[in-house]
């Protein structure tokens, strides 16, 4: 399995690759795994991942490393993590939902 | 039907009908699947899938969509970091194996039953082979396959019938697991069939 980082990696090189994924979107993700944070910043279709937390997050999303990079290498459903309470979200959950499109 | 970005309840609603419709088109096919007979499966009511679906078509689109998507993402992580070609392609077959295992009825489904309902569930399928096709022909092609675009869809046509073969039709073969699967397949596309391993070597592994 690919490790956290490199799936961040990843969202912020498919936003760059394709700017219209993320258009109209401005918005700071934190994502809080097992013993490491992410901060992903996207604004007018352009992102970037950084390690650590967030100073004021618009959504945080909380999950064990495994399930989070289950969820993004396509071997767990997102809406069936939320259901499960394997994914947990605070804040804007509109923008928790924009977020899988950007995973696709 | 929903247009407007949806709230939680409404995401959290619309998932879990879709995982009903999943198991009710597994469960009945879709041509005996009803709107009923998902709201029933979800506990929902009939106004609730109306609020997300047009028709049971547009649900099963919907899901061939959301399936595909898993497939492909799970295709891609699994050889994004394999350098060695031979080992890429073993390892796109493994994940491509490890989907059908997982989702086998619905996977079914779709083979018996999807190209048959209409052009844009067949226009839906075609473009996913097209893309998992797109996907392993670098990798055909970094192998020394010519014609890689063609031996790319060849190679997608063969993981299906071979998965298909495997969990509908090879009562009394010996059972095989994922990986041992994906070692015959990629051994098959690259070496021909005398390449395959004999039975007797995959005894002892436990069935995936």
């Amino acid at each position: 399995m690919p490790e956290a980082k490199e799936v961040f990696s990843e969202i912020e090189n498919r936003i760059k690759s394709k700017p219209e994924k993320a258009a109209g979107l401005n918005a700071t993700y934190q994502f809080d795994l097992t013993g490491e944070s992410w901060t992903l910043k996207i604004a007018d279709g352009a992102a970037t991942v950084s390690p650590g937390a967030a100073q004021s997050p618009n959504t945080t999303l909380i999950a064990s490393t495994d399930d989070w990079m289950n969820i993004a290498t396509g071997k767990l459903n997102p809406v069936q993590a939320f259901m499960q309470q394997k994914l947990k979200v605070k804040g804007d959950m509109g923008l928790a939902m924009k977020l899988q499109g950007l995973l696709q | 039907m929903t247009e407007s970005p949806l709230t939680e309840r409404q995401w959290v609603r619309r998932g879990e009908l879709l995982e009903a419709a999943r198991r009710v088109f597994e469960r009945d096919g879709y041509h005996a699947a009803t709107v009923s007979s998902i709201v029933q499966m979800a506990g929902l009511s009939q106004g609730a899938f109306y609020l997300y679906f047009v028709d049971k078509k547009a649900v099963f689109a919907a899901l061939q969509e959301e399936m595909a998507t898993l497939l492909r993402r799970r295709i891609y992580w699994a050889t994004r970091n394999q350098s060695d070609p031979a080992s890429r392609l073993t390892a796109g077959l493994t994940a491509y194996f490890e989907f059908y295992d997982e989702y086998r009825n619905w996977m079914r489904r779709l083979t018996v039953e999807g190209l048959g309902i209409d052009e844009s569930f067949e226009a839906r399928q075609v473009q996913l082979y097209e893309t998992l096709a797109g996907g392993f022909a670098p990798t055909l092609g970094e192998l020394g396959v010519r014609l890689p675009a063609v031996a790319a869809a060849a190679l997608i046509g063969m993981a299906s019938q071979v998965a298909y073969w495997k969990h509908y039709q090879s009562q009394g073969s010996p059972p095989m697991t994922v990986a041992s699967l994906a070692q015959a397949c990629a051994s098959l596309f690259l070496h021909g069939a005398a390449s395959i391993p004999s039975p007797s070597q995959e005894q002892g592994e436990p069935n995936a």
